[in-house]
């Protein structure tokens, strides 16, 4: 029997089984969703009734699988996209490719206000509702009171370990009539550490008479301690979500509007006449300061491992294997210990000022580059001043980010030995009119810059690298 | 058997600001909600892929079978270059919607019309 062909249209072969697939992976993600949304109410809810102050910090871990849940729903309603019938000659629209940076700029601006809101919520609670009664408590009246209760209350947690917390009942009297309370201090709430709560305990008894400080604004307001403890200082953790929200989402809008000005892809969208001083992208301070963060970082994970290292060690059941597998770890840790230094030292190197005659250069044009350094400039045995084009290629490996660079033109443009002209001078940068300017997409970049070398003997050489907006040729200005 | 094509007239070489007129014919089995033609670059190379769309022309309920012009005035870039990690590349696509079926005409960007080859260093003094 003769076969027949069925014409299938090209939407149509998506099949049954692309159906299914997508309610799976729809059902699979609502499970992120649903996990990461109940994860983050009990832990919010958590640390407002005063539970474990410090589990602020895991806050960020339900945001992670809100977000990859939300992403995976959205992409399994969506669907693949369709692929044209094997054959036909035709292709996929490669077009189809194009993403609208804005969408992923903005994006990251939600991203970081989510970070803003959730740490300034959650420092209200625990930072300055506390902090403002600390203050305040200063002028509220001794008052003597009745300790009616006291005990060390045990919570189970949802890890299986518990916290603690300290539960008295006092009772005292303001105009006649009787109060009652149960706050210790302004923290309330449980935490880990029992010897510490079970000390206060011991020092309020049932029975006794002890000084308690009643609110005069409201009298059903009372506490047995107003004085401040390093308990308190748990309520600065929040604050880091808030100066990531606060640093993030300036950042992310400039990206947004940037993104929003397609021509930026080629240099500066509009080009401004004018001599322009040239940044760096990071200065010594916050070189040093991004030292100081990774090897903070670094070092702080492993020496999680070389303390379990040492303890084996010193109570002699040393760990062989942990202590080999920790040697390179612990080699880079003390190279980022060393980057520190080389870059405090840094700090002290002779500073340096940049202008360039025009904001940005066009292909085959030329602009006067001025330099002037201020400090120490006596130190500087050699000064060079090169201008670089490269290309930067940015690809994923697994799960890693690479990102390849190759240099296709480099010109020095100035070499001085010491000497007063080291201190400040001008030269002349002329880009070739038979290049590529400059290109910024995501993951693919044509980069110009003006790198200066300044070599100081027995200490950190300035080098630095100063971004230059090469325009197309016949460009403004 | 479903085929679409992009005719520029025979010129694939461009400057910025000049207009690419070209025409797109198509002939599909199945009736498409929309013809679009398309003009963007794209990047080739290690990076991963970045496309940007400039701009676009769409006809709508077109026939399965038809012939439309169209021109697009091109930008002052990014121009068509390749490297030894990147290369720009300029198309104009013709995509049938919603199937996605499409096919492209490339061409180059710059000044002199040709790709620009960004090749290795060889130091020069400019001072």
């Amino acid at each position: 029997m003769a076969g027949v062909r069925i014409p299938m249209g090209f939407g149509e072969r998506q099949g049954a089984l692309g159906c299914v697939g997508r309610i799976v992976q729809a059902g699979f993600f609502s499970i992120f969703l649903g996990a990461g949304l109940l994860f983050f109410v009990l832990l919010l809810r958590s640390l407002l009734q005063g539970e474990g102050k410090a589990l602020a910090f895991f806050l960020l871990l339900p945001l992670v699988f809100i977000v990859v849940g939300a992403v995976g729903i959205y992409s399994a309603i969506r669907g693949p996209k369709p692929k044209p019938a094997p054959g036909s000659g035709l292709t996929e629209a490669l077009s189809a490719k194009a993403t609208d940076p804005r969408k992923g700029a903005w994006f990251l601006v939600l991203f970081f206000a989510v970070f803003l809101a959730v740490g300034l919520v959650v420092s209200y609670f625990i930072l300055f509702r506390p902090a403002v009664k600390l203050v305040k408590a200063r002028h509220w009246p001794p008052t003597s009171c009745t300790i009616l209760s006291s005990d060390v209350g045990r919570h189970s947690g949802s890890k299986g370990g518990s916290t603690y917390s300290i539960d008295i009942t006092f009772e005292y009297e303001v105009g006649g009539r009787i109060y009652r309370s149960s706050d210790y201090d302004f923290m309330g709430g449980s935490s880990s550490g029992y010897d510490g709560k079970a000390d206060v305990v011991k020092r309020y008894p049932p029975g006794i008479l002890a000084t308690c400080y009643v609110n005069p604004e409201n009298s059903g307001e009372a506490v047995l301690n107003r004085e401040f403890q390093a308990e308190y200082l748990v309520g600065l953790f929040p604050l880091l979500f808030v100066f990531v929200g606060l640093f993030g989402m300036p950042w992310a809008i400039k990206k947004a509007r940037q993104a929003s000005h397609p021509s930026d892809l080629q240099g500066a969208s509009a080009p401004v006449r004018g001599p322009a001083e040239l940044k760096v992208p990071a200065g010594p301070v916050a070189k040093l300061f991004g030292a100081i963060l990774v090897a903070a970082f670094w070092n702080g994970i492993v020496s999680v491992f070389v303390w379990q290292m040492v303890q084996g060690w010193r109570h002699g059941h040393p760990d062989a294997c942990l202590t080999l597998f920790m040697i390179p770890f612990v080699a880079v840790g003390l190279g980022f210990i060393g980057l520190i230094g080389y870059q405090f030292l840094a700090l002290f190197n002779p500073r340096l000022r940049v202008t360039l005659s025009q904001q940005a250069v066009p292909l085959g044009s030329s602009a006067d580059l001025e330099w002037r350094f201020s400090g120490s400039v006596s130190r500087i045995e050699r000064l060079t001043v090169t201008l670089e084009g490269r290309e930067e290629a940015t690809y994923r490996r697994g799960t890693d980010t690479s990102t390849d660079r190759h240099v296709f033109y480099r010109a020095e443009l100035t070499s001085l030995s010491a000497g007063p002209a080291v201190a400040t001078g001008r030269t002349r940068i002329e880009v070739p009119g038979d290049s590529a300017p400059t290109f910024e997409a995501p993951n693919n970049k044509i980069l110009w810059s003006v790198k200066i070398h300044a070599d100081i003997p027995r200490w950190p050489d300035v080098l630095e690298e100063f971004p230059v907006a090469v325009l197309p040729a016949g460009g403004a200005p | 058997m479903s085929w679409m094509t992009v005719d520029g007239g025979g010129k694939g070489e461009f400057r910025p600001g000049e207009t690419f007129s070209g025409s797109a014919s198509w002939s599909l089995d199945a009736q498409p909600e929309a013809v679009e033609v398309r003009l963007f670059w794209y990047t080739e190379g290690r990076g991963t892929q970045d496309v940007g769309l400039v701009e676009k022309v769409r006809f709508e309920a077109p026939l399965p079978s038809e012939r439309r012009d169209f021109q697009f005035v091109l930008p002052d870039g990014p121009y068509s270059f390749s490297g030894e990690l990147v290369s720009v590349r300029w198309a104009v696509e013709v995509v049938a919607e919603p199937s996605g079926e499409a096919q492209r005409f490339d061409l180059t960007l710059s000044p002199t019309g040709q790709e620009i080859l960004l090749g290795e260093p060889a130091l020069e003094g400019q001072g």
